[in-house]
């Protein structure tokens, strides 16, 4: 029968276009250098006073992670020094809140929680107010006040429960800047220069007078920001001075108003993008010729910039100016309650956090911006640590922002609040909806998701 | 003989024990648990959940949200399952009827979107239909049909439609199948009457195909029903998890998983689960009565 | 007894019409029809052309012919996820739970249909019950029950409770009222074969192509399983291949060069298996329905 066939051919035509791509994808796997080199990590002890050497330690850890970048890379590092350990690094990506759901499950069930936890700043401060889920690092024998001198104090009071509690620590510090391009930024603005750059940007005014100043000298091709959640992040990570949530209030800071009016503006003269962050077009445009500006994190310069740019990672195509404090995102790690084995977990977490010379060398390696502030200062005065995708030295550039991030505008509702904002948000710029509108139905969502918050 | 059979009777339990006791544990408990829930305040956290009494049914009556959840639900169904039934039935008839070749092909073709993941065919009508970027507006840009890219996902009934539409590709393949099955199912003769009468096709259609094939139709409804009224993937995947723009795609399954996954409101979470559950059996028990009355079933 | 199992077996039945063949309402009709087949095809085209380009292409131009991406493509998605596994724990998975599905499914059907016992209706109603009730619901009691019978982390939490498929049975049973007439299974009896006998021996071979049917919509529905599996596995090794497909798009970067290779990959085996397998879907539905 004609028609049978016709319908398998075309199913195994394009298994054998399968099959075939397959064997041309193994015979390439060779060629490619290894990527993630072991960490050459030195094998003295570190600063950290301890009466227990490194190699003393043995036994295994299970380690949970949402990154699959991040998470195996740690565990190489603390298996480095301490030899004799197992670290069993187990990934679930945050997708559809899988990561938070398993661990509030796992929390729940009362087992099945691994030794190690880590934690990303849109859902720390749920996790470290979580009963049952991290360990009390303030109390003995971890005694966590004492090591983290050192930390720079926004990254460690993040890592603390309502009760001011350590549960989590970081290695990480994530203020923001402004990413461009230098050659559209030379091109439209006479000039790459990042400190004339943030002058250029460096008030909600400024911003909408140089994004006019792009479209005009582009004849409105060119866009001075990818999309307006870039400008959100700068808002919210820093240009408002109250939380979303104060003593179980819900808040508006005025700082948001002005940014919907400027988002606003920017949509309705076409001076943005209107790409939505995290999205492939967003992705795309890192390399292409017409969206000039990111809101680049320190360690947007590797997850938004180089990976998305590959051909331009080494070039310096990429300048970071930093014309308003904010921060944005950032990773803790803490022991599980029902850990068996917290002395070592113990070990890795203040590894991971309080290790001098691990942590510049992952500094070095990663390109991480670490929350030491030794590691930070020989850095930042090291000329030779230049990052070749911006041809800065990150640490210099990012360095005098980190005391201006205030922590403090971080809560357990951030997320929730982020998505539901940049939804009616979108639904605002694409002009459905009146501003009150939008005000009217961003508290009538609140209420809703979060019907305990007193909500005026 | 009869006495014999009525002796084996007991055999029925033993042979639906399996069944039973796997539906217990892992279906009929967490039904029952989810109800117990119902009456609590609970975060899902190891603090144990607080018995409220009937707060969140209280609730329930007076939320907006849920109300147009349902809403929702029934309007983005009704768009597809009536497109969905006419054209399952306009392909079944015309694939049984004709001498068309390639019949087994299109059978196939047809059915094939019914094979992948919902969440993965509702990221690839995401990437179509998004403004800067999705394929659509630029082939509409391309043909100069518009001079600005359409936001389809910020418009009410465009996104609801995208919906709607999803859902009818997915599943018109499956209608036809049934249907055809169900042509299948009418006697020959019948169709020979209506030759001998003089009927021409189209009458034939309408005074035996679709008449024998009510309880098909009623069938497919009830069992669509089950499905529309628990629609969740696709819509998720579409409004990005909240049923934007302005709760106009939320359902009442996505309003149920984000007040108890995204939101840590459990006991609330179960509510909304009761609520749908009731209106699910008491639609099906009102379809199911229809079938019933005139049914090739029984 | 109407029904007549042969005519299944007869692919098409068409009326004999006078006109000829190539009338313009035929055209129409071809027109029509591969209108309709190139809309449903033209989405796997695109994901299966998409695993061939990348990441930024995808993005940035709407792609029609293939590209030469794949390979790289291909070793991304390797490097960040193991999809071969992954196939592997999702066969153990799918073809485990469609057979428990499949035996227990008609056994239990077959309790159902010939057996006339105390509270059989209540019964039957719970099932029809249990197919009603959102799954994301019961989650939270799931995990539960999984817990508490150490279940966690382990394939069995997804084999074990494809025994109670009610779709199954519902299916199974409308075909066993219809195929297999009381008589049959009355003379076994008189021939002296019990009960579990005469379900093995006589009534499996009969009921085979309602089997099948279901078969197939279990192997599917489990094979693309997304939500249950992903809360009770906690282990990479362990995962399936739905979670790897929504893995392999990253955390920073979303590589969808990577995604739609993994979605071609989980698909082109079901498209593969239905293209030979499609038309016991059509014999066993038809079977089904034929009871008059």
């Amino acid at each position: 029968m004609k028609k049978m066939h016709l319908r398998k051919a075309l199913a195994l035509m394009m298994c054998v276009v399968f099959i075939a791509s397959l064997f041309a994808g193994c015979s390439n796997q060779g060629s490619e250098p290894a990527a993630n080199n072991p960490p050459q990590e030195s094998p003295e002890s570190g600063v950290v006073p301890a009466e227990k050497k490194p190699e003393d330690f043995t036994g295994e850890l299970t380690f949970w992670h949402f990154n699959k970048d991040e998470g195996p890379k740690l565990a190489e590092a603390f298996m480095g020094k301490y030899p004799n350990v197992k670290v069993n690094v187990q990934i679930t990506s945050d997708t559809d809140l899988a990561y938070q759901n398993k661990v509030t499950s796992a929390i729940r069930a009362g087992s099945g929680m691994p030794d190690v936890l880590a934690a990303e700043n849109a859902f720390v401060k749920r996790f470290v107010n979580l009963p049952g889920g991290f360990e009390n690092l303030s109390a003995a024998p971890f005694n966590a006040e004492e090591y983290v001198d050192a930390n720079i104090p926004y990254t460690v009071d993040i890592g603390r429960d309502n009760a001011g509690n350590m549960r989590a620590l970081s290695w990480q510090a994530c203020p923001g800047g402004v990413g461009y391009k230098r050659d559209l930024a030379k091109k439209y603005l006479g000039t790459d220069d990042p400190d004339e750059i943030s002058a250029m940007l460096s008030t909600p005014e400024k911003i909408v007078e140089t994004a006019r100043k792009v479209k005009e000298a582009s004849k409105g091709k060119a866009k001075l920001f990818v999309g307006t959640e870039d400008l959100y992040k700068i808002y919210v990570g820093g240009a408002r001075t109250q939380p979303w949530v104060k003593d179980n209030k819900f808040i508006i800071d005025p700082k948001m108003l002005e940014y919907i009016d400027i988002a606003k503006t920017m949509r309705d003269e076409g001076l943005e993008g209107g790409i939505r962050q995290w999205t492939p077009a967003w992705s795309a445009a890192v390399a292409d010729d017409i969206h000039m500006c990111y809101a680049i994190p320190t360690w947007g310069i590797q997850w938004i910039v180089a990976v998305n740019d590959e051909k331009n990672a080494q070039a310096g195509r990429w300048a970071v100016a930093t014309p308003m404090p904010y921060y944005e995102g950032g990773t803790w790690a803490g022991i599980s309650q029902q850990s068996k084995n917290k002395e070592l977990a113990w070990e890795f977490v203040k590894f991971l956090a309080t290790d001098k010379e691990h942590l510049k060398a992952w500094a070095i390696k990663t390109g991480d911006f670490v929350n030491h502030i030794a590691v930070i200062e020989e850095l930042k005065n090291d000329s030779s640590f230049v990052n070749k995708t911006v041809n800065q030295n990150t640490y210099e550039v990012y360095g005098p922002m980190v005391e201006k991030v205030n922590g403090n505008l971080i809560t357990q509702y951030d997320d929730q609040m982020r998505k539901s904002f940049q939804d009616i948000m979108q639904t605002y710029l694409a002009g459905k909806i009146t501003k009150e509108q939008f005000i009217q139905q961003f508290k009538e969502k609140v209420k809703s998701d979060l019907p305990d918050l007193i909500v005026e | 003989m009869r006495s014999k059979s009525i002796q084996k009777d007991t055999y029925g339990y033993l042979f639906i024990a399996p069944f039973f006791i796997i539906l217990t544990i892992f279906v009929v408990y967490p039904i029952i648990y989810s109800f117990g829930i119902s009456f609590t305040k609970w975060d899902g956290s190891i603090v144990p959940p607080q018995f409220v009494g009937v707060e969140n049914y209280k609730r329930l009556f007076n939320d907006s949200f849920f109300f147009k959840s349902v809403g929702n639900t029934w309007m983005m169904w009704l768009g597809c399952i009536i497109p969905q039934l006419i054209m399952g039935l306009a392909l079944a008839v015309a694939l049984t009827d004709r001498k068309l070749k390639g019949k087994a092909f299109f059978r196939w073709i047809y059915y094939l979107p019914n094979l992948v993941t919902m969440a993965s065919v509702g990221t690839l009508v995401f990437f179509l239909l998004d403004w800067q970027s999705g394929s659509i507006n630029r082939i509409l840009l391309s043909f100069g049909l518009v001079d600005e890219p359409i936001n389809f996902l910020q418009d009410i009934f465009s996104s609801r439609f995208a919906v709607s539409f999803t859902l009818w590709w997915m599943w018109f393949g499956y209608s036809m199948i049934i249907f055809m099955a169900g042509i299948r199912a009418i006697p020959e003769e019948y169709f020979e009457a209506a030759r001998v009468d003089g009927a021409n096709k189209w009458q034939t259609f309408w005074c035996i195909t679709l008449p024998c094939l009510r309880p098909i139709i009623l069938y497919q409804v009830v069992t669509s029903l089950i499905g529309g009224l628990t629609m969740f993937d696709v819509p998720y995947v579409l409004s990005g998890g909240n049923g934007a723009p302005q709760i106009s795609t939320l359902t009442m399954v996505m309003y149920l998983y984000n007040t108890t996954f995204a939101n840590y409101n459990f006991g609330y979470g179960a509510t909304i689960g009761v609520g749908l559950f009731v209106l699910v059996i008491m639609v099906v028990a009102v379809a199911y009565r229809l079938i019933n009355r005139k049914s090739l079933y029984e | 007894m109407a029904f007549d199992l042969t005519t299944q077996k007869e692919l098409s039945r068409p009326l004999r019409t006078k006109h000829s063949k190539w009338e313009l309402s035929t055209i129409g009709l071809y027109f029509l029809l591969i209108s309709l087949a190139v809309l449903c095809f033209l989405p796997f085209y695109m994901m299966i052309i998409n695993a061939t380009h990348t990441s930024n292409d995808i993005a940035t131009q709407l792609n029609v012919l293939p590209g030469s991406a794949f390979a790289d493509n291909y070793k991304r998605m390797m490097d960040s996820v193991n999809m071969w596994q992954g196939f592997k724990n999702s066969l153990i998975i799918s073809i485990s739970s469609t057979a428990l599905a499949a035996y227990f499914g008609a056994l239990t059907a077959y309790g159902f249909s010939k057996y006339r016992f105390k509270g059989s209706r209540l019964l039957f109603g719970i099932l029809l019950g249990s197919m009603m009730f959102p799954s994301q619901l019961g989650l939270i009691g799931f995990f539960k029950v999984c817990s508490e019978l150490h279940l966690i982390n382990k394939h069995l939490a997804l084999i074990i409770p494809a025994i109670a498929n009610a779709n199954f049975v519902f299916f199974v049973k409308l075909y066993i009222d219809a195929a297999v007439p009381n008589e049959i299974v009355e003379s076994a009896r008189i021939d002296g074969c019990s009960e579990f006998r005469i379900f093995n021996k006589i009534v499996l071979p009969i009921i085979t192509p309602s089997i099948a049917t279901m078969s197939i919509f279990t192997f599917i529905a489990s094979w693309n399983s997304y939500l249950v599996p992903l809360v009770v596995l906690y282990d990479e090794k362990k995962y399936t291949v739905p979670i790897l497909t929504a893995m392999a798009k990253g955390v920073y970067r979303t590589d969808f060069g990577a995604v739609y290779v993994a979605i071609a990959m989980s698909m082109v085996p079901i498209m593969v298996v239905f293209a030979f397998c499609s038309k016991y879907i059509i014999g066993g539905l038809t079977a089904g329905a034929v009871k008059q």
